[in-house]
Order: C-alpha cells, then structure tokens, then sequence
C-alpha cells in the first residue's frame, strides 16, 4: 500500500485559558489519513475541534501531542512559516469569504502569492497563469487588476479557491468553505472543488458541520465528536448504515429537504430510543466516552472507560458496542 | 477603488471636516509665509499706541508694547506648528517598530514592551519635561524629543492591538501557509491594518504635543522670550484680561480652533478607519403611514390571523433613487398553521418579516401595503400602539439567541420583567409564571436556569429561553427568523420539535424564515418561495418542494445537498 499523502497520528491539541487552569482538550487522539487525490470530510458539530485539527495540519496551531506526516516529511513541530523546504505542496481555503481576502490587494497580488515563494515564475508569466486560474474557477480574466470589494461572497470564495490551488498544491484544507454561501452557489462551488480535485489530483480534507454537504464531495467522512474520533468509513458506509450511536443522533437530527421522506425520518426519530436532550453533558468524564451523557445505549463501562477504536469492515468505530469479536451488535442500529 | 478610499472620501465630504481641514492648511501656510503676509515687524514696539483695538495699521490690534497682534500671531504660530511634528516623529519612530514586533511575536518580547510602555504611563510627562528642563538650559528639541518619548506608548498600544487583532485574520493564516516570508507578511498584510488607526492616533496625538508645547512657551520654557509664539500670547492676554479683554480674542481663537479642527479631521479619520457611521436600528417613531393599496377594501380571508397584503419595502439607494427590496409580497397564516417564507440571503424574507412587526431598520421604510392582524391594519399604528403589539401579540426569535437576551441579567429577572409589563401581574405571580414559561420551554430544571446568566447558557437553552422570552406576553403568533440557524443540528432538531408541541398545545401560528428547505419538510405547512424582493411561489410545503411551479425553486431545490438514504430510514419505510 503507499504511503498516505497526509497522515495523522494521535494528535491532542491543548488550549489553556489561564496560567493556572488545567487545559482543554479541543483535539484528543485524532488520527485520520488522507491519500493522493481522495476527498476526504471532517464532520462535527460547533466544539468538535474539528477546525483545530485543519489548524495544526496547516502549521497554525502547535499539536500538544502525536505526529503529522505529510508526503512522508514530518511536519508535526513546525509553523506554517517555517516550512519553505517542504516539497509537498499545503493549501488552505477559509469558511469567511470577506476576512479571508486582503482587501487592500488586487486579486492578482493575492493570487500570486502562493507563487512567490517558488519565484521561478516570470511577472507575465505569472500573470498568464493567474488569468488561467480565474478563468477556470469561473471569474473574468480581467478580475485580476480589482479588488475584493467589488465581488460577492461567492466570487470572492472561488478567488480564495483558485488561490489555494494557484500552486498545485497535493492537498488542500478546506474550512466550512460553503458555509457561508447560500444553497445555490453551495451548490455550484461543490461541483468546481470536485472537479478540480479531479481534474488536478488535488487531495482535500473538507471540514464540514453539514452531513449533506459532506456526502456531495467527500469520498471518506470522519465523524468527530468533542474532540474525538466516533466512525470513520467510506461516505457510503458511514452516512448510509451508521455504526456510533453519534452518528445515528447526527444523521437522524439533519432534515432533508423531501417533505414526505422527512415525515418518516421524524417518525422513526420519535420511535428511537429517545436521546438525551443536547444539554446532558455535564455527565462526560474524561476518561469515559464523550458521548455517553446523550447515549441511548450508554451502560457504566461507557462513563468509566474510554471505547478502542475498532474495526469493523473496513471502518473503524469508537464504541463499546463495537468490540473486536463482536462487530455487529444486536440493536445497534435502532 | 480600496474600500478605506471611499470610506476616506466620505469622511471629507462632511462640512465640519473640510472647513477644519481648510483651516489647518490656511494656518500652516499663513504662518509659512508670514514675513509676507504681516510686514511688520512683530517685534516692533510702539509704546504711543499700545492697546489699539483693531484699525487699519494693526488689523487685530496691538499688545502693551503696541506691538501688532496680527503679526504676532502669524509668525508665532510657525515655531509651535512645527516643533510639535518632533514629539509625533520620535513617537511613531519608537512605538510603531515596537507595536509591530511585540504585536506580532507576542509573548515575551509583548510582556517586556508592555512593561516598558506602563512605565512610560506611570510617569509624570510635564514634571520630567519641566526637569529636563532645567538641566538641559531650556533646549526646546531636546525637551520636545523627552516629551515624544514620554508619550510614544498611546502609539505603541494602537499599533500594538492592530496587529494582534491582524494576526488573526484568515488572510495572513492564508499567506503563511503560502509560506510567505514573516517581513513581507507583516508589510504587505499587517502594517495597512495598522496604518489607518496610526495615522489617526498621530493626529490626536500631534494636537495633544501641540497644546502641550502652547504650554511650555505660556511658562516661558523653550522659546526664547524675543520670539513671538501663542503661548507667551496667552500669557501677555492673561495678564491683561481685566482692563483689554480683547487681546484674549485672536490668540485664543487661534489655539482652540487649531485644536478643534485638529481633533475633528482624527475623529473624521477614525471614523473612516472604522467603518461607517452606524445608523440608528431604532425604527424611526416618526415613520410615515404607507400608502394602501387601491382596494384596499377587499377583505382578508376569514379564518386568516394574519394577512400581509401587496407589501412594498424601500431603502435609499446611493443615487438617491428608492430601491424596493421588498416588491408587492402577499400572503395570509391560518391559526394554528407553521408557514415558512424561504429565499438566499437579500431575498426579502428577513425584510418582510421584519415588517410585520413594524422593526424594519432605517433607512428602510414600507412604502405601501397592508400588515392585518385579525384585520387590523399594523402598518397603521403608531409607534406607542405598535408596542402593545409587539409581544403581547406577535412574538419574535430572533437567528442570536445571545442577542435578544441582555447579558446583566439573569434569564429570571429579564422573563419576569416582561412577563409584568405585557400581563401586569405582581412579581411574585411573574416569577412563578416565568418558571411555568420555562417548563414549557422543555427545560428541565426551570429554577437553575433562571437563576443563570445569558453567558453561561448553551446555544440550545438560550434559544429555549429566548422562545420562552417571545411567549412571555402569549402572544398567538410567532415571527420566528432564522431561529435555528446558528444551532448544532441535534439541537435544531430540539428546537423544532418544541416548536411543533407549542403549536399543538396552543395553537400558536408560526411564521418561519428560513434559508434551509429541510428545516422547511421538516415543519412547515405552507411555504413561499422569495427571491430578488418578489414572492414567486406559494403552496403546500409538498406541492413546493416536491413539484415546484418555479424554475428558481427547481434550482432551490436541486441546489439543496441531499443525504443519501439510511439504514435506520429503510427500516421505518419497510
């Protein structure tokens, strides 16, 4: 098998809020992988630390613990700054389309500066290459001499795309990159990313809060909950027959937009085991399973002791309901 | 054109700011070339005309030497205009390297200058000036360069906070992970944050160097005593206040309209670095009545408690022209019915719910239309009528639950306060109609949460606590705006459902807005469809979303991400 283009080992990220205070766990044993052009989404809710595993990926964030490997070289410890001899190439596209443009630089000098740092690129050739990439994410070739300001949110989110690729990159960090955007251009912007990923070989972890999304794009989803990994698989797998009790609550919360389907979806939600209201999480211990205040299944061991990671057909799952002997539980799916 | 130009452009365009900043340059060029404009000396005694008043020789008078006001003036300003510009330099020389490297790098090198800048603070600026300069023999540069260090830490906390607050900016993540070299992150991405609230907390700062130099020449330290400057003015003024009053005049009108005019260009440029001006959100109480439509006459449907008739809402485009954003939107809620109103973002929908409520934000305005709440007509009312309104018969959720809550006080307090101002009930009967409203909401220890904070309420409970806050005068319709929007789905997904048990507990009509069309399936009845101001589509949340009429709402729908279908759902279906 080769080697992961990008390849996660128990990371933890700590933020502390004082001198004193013991710190938070935003990251807690994540370990994911990415290979060579795979799609790859990264779900959670608000707190899920989801965006802190895409900022200590991007160098932007110091890991407390674990490693990243990226195109084999060790990455783990260094700034983003620091990383100038780095032969794989790491881009980032940004949730906020207005802050994560320079207001005060043309598209152009934006664009460009990915490009800056290989300097191998003559000033016309680098702007043949940036009126290439504005035509391709679908701008006008003349957007290069404006400014932000005279685009709207989606334009400004395809320019911060085309930034992000402008250096072919093997792998891009997609923050809530649609988030902002309405349906319609959500839509659109799906369709480019999945092209050029296509088109480049362009690897992404897509960080996302909607499972829908998600499945438009992402060929593997990792479901992260707190902190922690809950189920990974295939989008199929993960989306379609849902292992952790987690993904179940997720899956069965997001409305679809069929009224007569979400009629059965409410239905059969009701008919669940009801889970207990969102707000039940002062029962987490930390060394039990985040999950387990909200848990219909949740029995003792689960408040004591933290689930392995188990594999189950090709996927792995975090919960004691899923043990190496026993991957199919009775109920499970309820 | 960059963003700060115009916002620059508009800060001039303001009557105040122009005529400062002509008086600024026609002072700073008087002075210049003062030996032309007032040829006489102004040392030049003439002690057979002292106190003159204004005349034909001296144009605003002469001193008690008799020597001339206006001469005076004009070649004394130059001295004070001009050192005050050594104090800013030495200033922005020390504190914008220091602000940019401690904002920048943070930690310790941030801890050290902080430490070094409250020190700055802590001393006294005209005790050590005045000391230095008694051992300096009243060298005006030396203690004009003391007082620019002295004071360079307002400078230093500007820039300093600026590039804190710019470091965080998903730009300059961006161009770091471009692996652009930190210099040329810090000038190209950074410093153009900085310099606008720098040139700003230069001007201030000049004008107070400026007024404090004024000072020093009035204690006849640093300029000579020979030389004419508006300090020593002030002081020969003061001197004679009693019996010429008028010697006072020209100097003081000198000083204080230099410093004013001073000050309103840095607060103009503040502005203009800031942003906008915010507008007042207050709905305008003096707003006027919006036209009816031409038949009006025709009633609403029988069974309808609410009715939004031929609604057209305008604000003031940039040319001056009236731009509707809402465009002839119609439609009528049932009781007891959930009707959502969808569109993206600049649809309308916020607009016309808004109006209902008569809460559009100004420079808005309803043009014309009819709002009918069991046939009254609310675009009607005043605004003291409206108020009885609000509440106590439409309630509101808002997107922010954090927003409608008021962070000084507990959930308790601010639920029972609203609770005797829409029933007028005694407080110990709002307190316990507060904990009902609580259990109503779904939360299950109504005593703990009323004793809470807003901040120390999760998303979900505050949206709980707001809904509870909007059925605090039992109103029977809810106007609720994007009430989930900014909730994790499995809290949605608690929301809705409370929404749902009200409606069927007590028939409370619910008017939705929202941009998600599951949210829709999920809980609405009836839906319309907006898009560019204008109600496209209506109908039966089935009808809409499954056959849309509309080519917009096929997009709308196609648009919509789908999950693909689940275990648990094949299931259900079977």
């Amino acid at each position: 098998m080769r080697t992961p283009l990008l390849d996660v080992k128990d990371l933890g990220v700590e933020y502390r809020s004082g001198w004193r205070s013991s710190p938070t766990k935003a990251v807690d044993d994540v370990s994911l992988t990415v290979g060579h052009g795979e799609i790859v989404g990264l779900v959670g809710e608000s707190g899920s630390g989801k965006s802190t595993v895409g900022r200590a990926i991007l160098g932007l964030t110091a890991p407390a613990r674990g490693t990243i490997h990226l195109g084999g070289q060790d990455i783990t410890n260094r700034h983003a700054a620091d990383r100038r001899d780095l032969s794989t190439g790491l881009q980032v596209v940004f949730q906020d389309p207005y802050a994560s443009l320079n207001p005060a630089c043309t598209i152009g000098r934006t664009l460009g500066e990915p490009l800056e740092v290989h300097g191998k690129l003559s000033a016309a050739d680098a702007r043949t290459r940036i009126e290439e990439l504005l035509t391709r994410v679908g701008l006008p070739a003349d957007a290069i001499d404006r400014y932000p300001s005279a685009f709207s949110g989606g334009q400004r989110q395809r320019i911060a795309i085309a930034r992000a690729i402008s250096s072919d990159p093997a792998l891009v960090i997609c923050d809530e990159p649609t988030s902002a955007l309405d349906v319609i251009t959500q839509a659109r912007m799906l369709d480019l990313m999945s092209d050029l990923s296509r088109e480049r070989g362009t690897a992404m972890l897509f960080i996302a809060h909607n499972l829908a999304v998600v499945a438009a794009i992402a060929q593997r989803v990792v479901v992260l909950y707190r902190g922690r990994i809950m189920e990974t698989g295939t989008t199929q797998d993960v989306l379609c027959r849902p292992l952790h009790p987690y993904t179940q609550a997720l899956i069965a919360s997001s409305p679809v937009a069929d009224p007569l389907r979400q009629r059965k979806r409410r239905a059969a939600r009701k008919q669940a085991d009801p889970v207990a209201g969102s707000e039940g999480r002062a029962g987490a211990t930390p060394q039990g399973c985040p999950f387990a205040p909200r848990c219909p299944h949740a029995t003792s061991t689960c408040r004591i002791q933290r689930p392995a990671v188990t594999l189950v057909d090709g996927r792995t799952v975090a919960c004691h309901l899923f043990t190496a002997d026993n991957p199919t539980p009775e109920g499970a799916n309820a | 054109m960059t963003p700060s130009i115009t916002a620059l452009r508009k800060a001039l365009a303001r009557p105040a700011v122009w005529v400062s900043l002509i008086w600024l340059i026609g002072i700073s060029v008087a002075c210049a070339m003062a030996s032309v404009l007032a040829p006489i000396d102004p040392l030049e005694q003439d002690l057979s005309n002292t106190f003159s008043g204004p005349s034909a020789l001296h144009w605003l008078g002469s001193d008690e030497l008799g020597r001339d006001i206006y001469s005076r003036l004009l070649h004394g300003g130059g001295g004070l205009l001009l050192t005050a510009l050594i104090p800013v330099g030495v200033s922005l020389l020390l504190a914008v390297p220091g602000g940019l490297l401690a904002g920048y790098l943070s930690g310790r090198v941030d801890a050290a200058a902080t430490f070094v800048v409250d020190i700055l603070f802590a001393l006294p600026g005209l005790v050590v000036v005045l000391a230095i300069a008694a051992v300096s023999d009243n060298n005006l540069v030396v203690m004009a360069v003391a007082f620019g260090v002295l004071t360079s830490g307002a400078i230093f906390r500007v820039v300093r906070t600026a590039t804190a607050a710019a470091r965080e900016l998903p730009y300059v993540d961006a161009a770091l992970v471009s692996r652009l070299s930190r210099l040329r992150i810090l000038a190209r991405h950074i410093l153009p944050n900085v310099t606008g609230p720098l040139i700003v907390q230069a001007i201030v700062h000049y004008s107070g160097t400026f007024l404090f130099l004024t000072s020093l020449s009035f204690l006849g330290l640093g300029f000579s005593p020979e030389t004419p400057s508006w300090g020593q003015m002030t002081l020969n003024a003061a001197q004679n206040l009693d019996q010429h009053p008028w010697l006072m005049v020209p100097v003081g009108f000198a000083l204080t309209a230099t410093v004013l005019a001073l000050n309103l260009v840095g607060n103009a440029l503040l502005e203009a670095v800031s942003g906008h001006r915010r507008p007042s959100q207050l709905p305008d109480p003096r707003r006027p009545v919006p036209d009816e439509p031409a038949d009006a006459v025709v009633p609403p449907a029988p069974a309808s408690v609410l009715t939004v008739d031929r609604l057209h809402v305008c604000y003031p485009g940039q040319d001056g022209s009236d731009r509707a954003v809402v465009r002839d939107v119609g439609f009528q809620l049932q009781r007891g019915e959930v009707f959502g109103l969808v569109g993206e973002s600049g649809s309308g929908k916020t607009t016309t719910a808004l109006s209902i409520l008569g809460l559009v934000p100004p420079p808005g305005r309803v043009t014309s239309g009819r709002v009918l709440l069991h046939g009254e007509d609310l675009l009607r009312l005043n605004e003291a009528q409206l108020r009885k309104v609000r509440g106590s018969r439409i309630g509101l959720v808002a997107q922010e639950p954090m927003a409608a809550l008021d962070p000084s006080f507990t959930v308790g307090s601010q639920l029972g306060e609203m609770i005797c101002l829409h029933r007028r009930v005694r407080r110990r009967e709002a307190r316990q109609i507060a904990l009902s409203l609580l259990t109503r909401v779904g939360l299950p220890d109504p005593a703990a949460v009323a004793r809470r904070y807003p901040h120390q309420l999760s998303g979900g409970i505050a949206q709980r606590v707001a809904i509870a806050l909007a059925l605090s005068g039992e109103p029977d319709v809810l106007v609720a705006d994007e009430p989930t929007a900014a909730l994790d789905v499995t809290v949605q997904a608690e929301i809705i459902d409370l929404l749902l048990h009200l409606r069927e507990e007590s028939a409370l009509t619910l008017l939705l807005v929202t941009h998600d069309l599951g949210v829709v399936a999920d809980i609405c009845d009836r839906v319309a469809v907006m898009s560019d101001g204008r109600l496209i589509e209506e109908g039966t949340t089935e009808a809409v979303l499954l056959s849309p009429a509309q080519e917009y709402t096929r997009t709308l729908v196609a648009a919509t991400p789908r999950l693909p279908v689940d275990a648990g759902e094949e299931r259900s279906w079977a």
